[in-house]
């Protein structure tokens, strides 16, 4: 059996900060600081490695929900049609990418991002509101998982509020 | 299928410097440069100026942290009679979380010397023939951005949510309103300005150029598409404010963005011009209050840039200036700021990253994952609308 990422990892970060760091020049502060956020990066890596594929699977899941959503209720001419139908493709090319769910994600998302633009040019009123709507609670429950799993970053002026990695799983 | 991107009205300005960052996509990986050849360059650029650095050297020329979208140095430039002064070097990388115009950035300093505390610009090399990208020089302003004694919370890269500490609080929320004042009531209209444009074509073209930026940086630089994103850009172009005033921004007016003089208790210098331009003043007002540069004291109320109540800096704004905030404007101010962040990080940072065109990308891509609060604050905005 290997090594462990997870102990892999570790073992970087003691490499860094423990011989690594100390022997970079005190006026090399960029350097000093660039290495500083390595171990932040490998230590942030240690700790969503074990739940990085479940939030990738309900990303998928949810992207998906929301890519059968907006196509079913986009109504309006040619342009919009054609994106919708392009949505759709996207939605049964993923399902078909296997393991690549972030590939699955991406060529989805840009699919209802071009059916976005088309709803503009010829879009009913009516749906392109029901559309943006269904957008923003997708986004809201999204950005709130994407923010749970960078919570260590400490940008989030909120994170002591927001729910565990297993809560929000 | 035909083209259904928008058709976008960028200044002009700001469309070259877009252009230039396209033109550099394909270039190979960043790599340093010596020291040494730093050094050498900046002094024979500072023999070419004018006489009154004749004789002088450039001397422990050594780079500076902070600053995500610029390379910065510090070096000391010996006069003959042997007397010392700091300068710092500024240098554009080949790409960066925000592309921006050095020009524009010399000239607001130059501009407003005299008016607010800014470092003082000493000289450009605007096309980057002398440095091999746009690069200028300014003195060194001495000053912290997280003074003595201030708690331990916020303050990591990019200054963000500093905690200044209640005393601190009370001296700086004073000279932090005053140059904001000081900056929205500058006379660009009349100053030496050339790499600016005045959006008074149309009463929207404040609004909708700082959209159509945005918009066209995200069309360049996204990695992860991202439906909001467009969901947003609609909501603002069907939302497009008049401007009555077009006034000077600074556009990263924060704590975090100016310099603490500790020893007299005040700001000694006012940093990061870059993203300055020229339209609405609750373009500014809205970035200030933003939940992302605040954090909430010790009794859990919010303060903006960490120094004060949203209600009291709207006051002491609009009692300062005798100007109005409208509350619909400033929603949709809050968006666009909130948008344009979400665009540099999870856009712009991430292809600086990917594309390994950064002094610091492994800054670029630990600054992507904040994009998602910035997300979040636009969701939440769209829903909630303006606050009366």
């Amino acid at each position: 059996m290997t090594p462990s990422i997870k102990n892999r990892l570790s073992s970087m970060v003691h490499a860094l900060t423990d011989i690594i760091l100390p022997a970079i020049d005190s006026d090399n502060s960029l350097a000093r600081e660039q290495a500083e956020l390595v171990v932040a990066h490998l230590t942030l890596i240690g700790r969503q490695i074990d739940k990085a594929s479940d939030f990738d699977r309900l990303e998928l899941r949810a992207v998906i929900n929301l890519g059968r959503t907006v196509s079913a209720i986009a109504l309006g001419g040619s342009h919009t049609s054609e994106a919708a139908d392009t949505v759709t493709a996207a939605i049964k090319a993923a399902a078909h990418e296997g393991d690549d769910r972030q590939e699955g994600i991406r060529s989805i998302n840009h699919a209802i991002e071009q059916l976005i633009r088309a709803c503009n040019i010829d879009g009913e009123k009516a749906s392109n509101e029901k559309i943006a709507a269904k957008i923003i609670a997708h986004t809201k429950a999204q950005s709130l998982r994407d923010r749970v799993l960078f919570a260590a970053t400490n940008f989030d002026a909120e994170k002591d509020s927001l729910p565990s990695q297993e809560e929000i799983l | 299928m035909v083209n259904i991107e928008p058709s976008l009205d960028v200044e002009p300005q700001v469309a070259a410097v877009l252009a230039r960052k396209r033109q550099k996509r394909n270039l190979p990986a960043y790599k340093p440069r010596a020291r040494s050849e730093i050094q050498s360059l900046t002094q024979s650029f500072i023999e070419q100026q004018n006489d009154s650095y004749a004789g002088h050297k450039v001397q422990n020329l050594l780079r500076l942290t902070g600053g995500a979208s610029k390379e910065l140095f510090r070096f000391a430039l010996i006069a003959p009679g042997g007397s010392s002064q700091s300068y710092v070097l500024r240098m554009n990388p080949p790409e960066s979380v925000i592309e921006t115009s050095l020009s524009r950035e010399f000239e607001a300093l130059r501009a407003f010397e005299g008016i607010v505390p800014v470092p003082k610009a000493i000289c450009i090399d605007a096309d980057g023939s002398h440095f091999g990208t746009p690069s200028m020089i300014t003195s060194l302003v001495t000053g912290v951005t997280k003074p003595l004694g201030a708690p331990g919370g916020g303050g990591g890269v990019s200054g963000l949510g500093i905690n200044v500490g209640t005393p601190w609080r009370k001296l700086l929320a004073e000279p932090f309103i005053k140059h904001l004042v000081a900056i929205h009531n500058f006379d660009c209209q009349s100053a030496d300005l050339p790499s600016y444009s005045v959006p008074n074509a149309y009463p929207q073209q404040a609004a909708r150029r700082q959209v159509d930026w945005w918009t066209q940086a995200w069309i360049d630089d996204v990695v992860d598409p991202n439906p909001l994103i467009v969901t947003a850009e609609n909501w603002m172009r069907n939302n497009l404010p008049s401007c009555d005033e077009i006034v000077f921004l600074h556009s990263d007016y924060r704590t975090g963005n100016y310099l603490i003089d500790e020893q007299n208790q005040t700001i000694s210098a006012i940093l990061d011009w870059e993203l300055s331009h020229l339209g609405d003043f609750h373009d500014d007002i809205a970035w200030v209050i933003s939940k992302v540069f605040g954090h909430l004291d010790e009794q859990g109320q919010f303060l903006v840039s960490g120094l004060m109540p949203r209600q009291e800096f709207l006051d002491r704004y609009m009692q300062a200036t005798g100007r109005n905030i409208n509350p619909k404007t400033l929603h949709f101010y809050e968006i666009l700021n909130n948008y344009k962040v979400a665009v540099e990080l999870l856009a712009s940072a991430y292809r600086t990253a990917i594309e390994a065109h950064n002094h610091q990308s492994v800054l670029q891509i630990w600054l992507v994952s904040c994009g998602h609060v910035f997300i979040s604050e636009v969701c939440r905005l769209l829903e909630e609308g303006p606050r009366s």
